[in-house]
């Protein structure tokens, strides 16, 4: 994904601008500069322009609720019921030696 | 400079403002502008001609560095032109100077058309580095820059400089010259290829004359 930026505009070499900070999609491969709106790109907007698509910002259900949100810890699954889901095994001390039965 | 542009820009008997072709700075640079709007002022175009190159306070004539023979300096005179001709594009001194030519002397053409599609490419990419540029680098020096044929390259198969001249759009931006007498000088008569009638009249006579403002009788230019 290229970088989204602004660009330079001048009319005159001793005075150059910088504008449309944010509008500007700067493709990561060569540097062509396309306006992230239309596609259109700044050096020739009239010939060259990048495939463009419909976008849109919508909510993703009815209950926009924040139930999704995480507490902070990992996602790798949560304890249910009365015993924890782990296996566990008979483990004895003999002759200073810990043994684990299988 | 500026002063003295000024002060003999108007004699009948100069026509162009010539530089050698190089300095101590690239000739885009703030320092000349004082220059380039006196010319422009007097309607006189700029040449840059070779000489300097590696002498005083100016850079070595070749990329690698000083040379040992003249050889090596003769055969890049053209490359000395492309670091003057890109510093004035980027720097905005064409944009900025809309009325002014530049004429390139004795560094050959053949180059040329390379060059422009260079800068077109790297154009598309790095435009925010020359945003005052208005068109594409090539269309400026299409417009505003003359070369001069001498010395011309001469490849195996006159053809192939035929179409080098069309690319280049000879019929607008090249100027014959001979250097006459110098050991390397070209012949108006041999030197280049078969071309059609519009292109041999515009490179040998009609884009000096309109650059120059020269008449169609040469015994009516003044003498004195």
């Amino acid at each position: 994904m290229g970088k989204v930026t602004g660009t330079t505009s001048a009319t005159d070499p001793e005075k150059v601008e910088w504008e449309d900070d944010g509008q500007i999609l700067r493709c990561p491969w060569h540097g062509w500069e396309f306006d992230i709106a239309t596609g259109e790109s700044v050096f020739n907007p009239h010939k060259v322009r990048a495939r463009s698509f419909d976008t849109a910002v919508e909510s993703t259900s009815d209950d926009t609720s924040e139930e999704s949100a995480t507490d902070g810890g990992c996602d790798c699954g949560a304890v249910e019921g009365d015993q924890p889901p782990v296996d566990t095994y008979e483990v004895d001390v003999e002759d200073q030696q810990v043994v684990v039965y299988l | 400079m500026a002063e003295m542009i000024r002060e003999l820009g108007d004699h009948p008997r100069v026509v162009q403002v010539v530089m050698p072709m190089a300095s101590q700075h690239p000739y885009g640079h703030e320092y000349y502008w004082p220059m380039y709007e006196a010319a422009e002022e007097m309607e006189l175009p700029i040449a840059m001609h070779p000489y300097t190159e590696g002498h005083g306070v100016t850079r070595p004539p070749t990329g690698a560095g000083h040379p040992n023979t003249y050889f090596e300096w003769h055969t890049l005179l053209g490359t000395y032109a492309m670091g003057q001709l890109v510093s004035l594009v980027a720097e905005g001194v064409l944009a900025k100077f809309p009325n002014l030519n530049f004429v390139v002397i004795e560094g050959g053409l053949s180059w040329v058309p390379h060059f422009l599609w260079r800068m077109d490419k790297d154009w598309k990419a790095l435009r925010a580095q020359v945003p005052y540029l208005q068109k594409p680098p090539s269309e400026y020096v299409r417009d505003q820059v003359r070369f001069t044929t001498q010395p011309i390259e001469e490849p195996d198969n006159p053809e192939h400089l035929l179409q080098i001249l069309e690319m280049m759009h000879a019929e607008e931006t090249v100027m014959f010259a001979s250097d006459y007498p110098h050991w390397d000088t070209d012949s108006p008569v041999y030197a280049l290829p078969p071309m059609s009638d519009e292109m041999e009249q515009a490179v040998m006579a009609g884009n000096a004359q309109e650059l120059y403002g020269l008449p169609n009788d040469p015994t009516s230019l003044p003498t004195n």
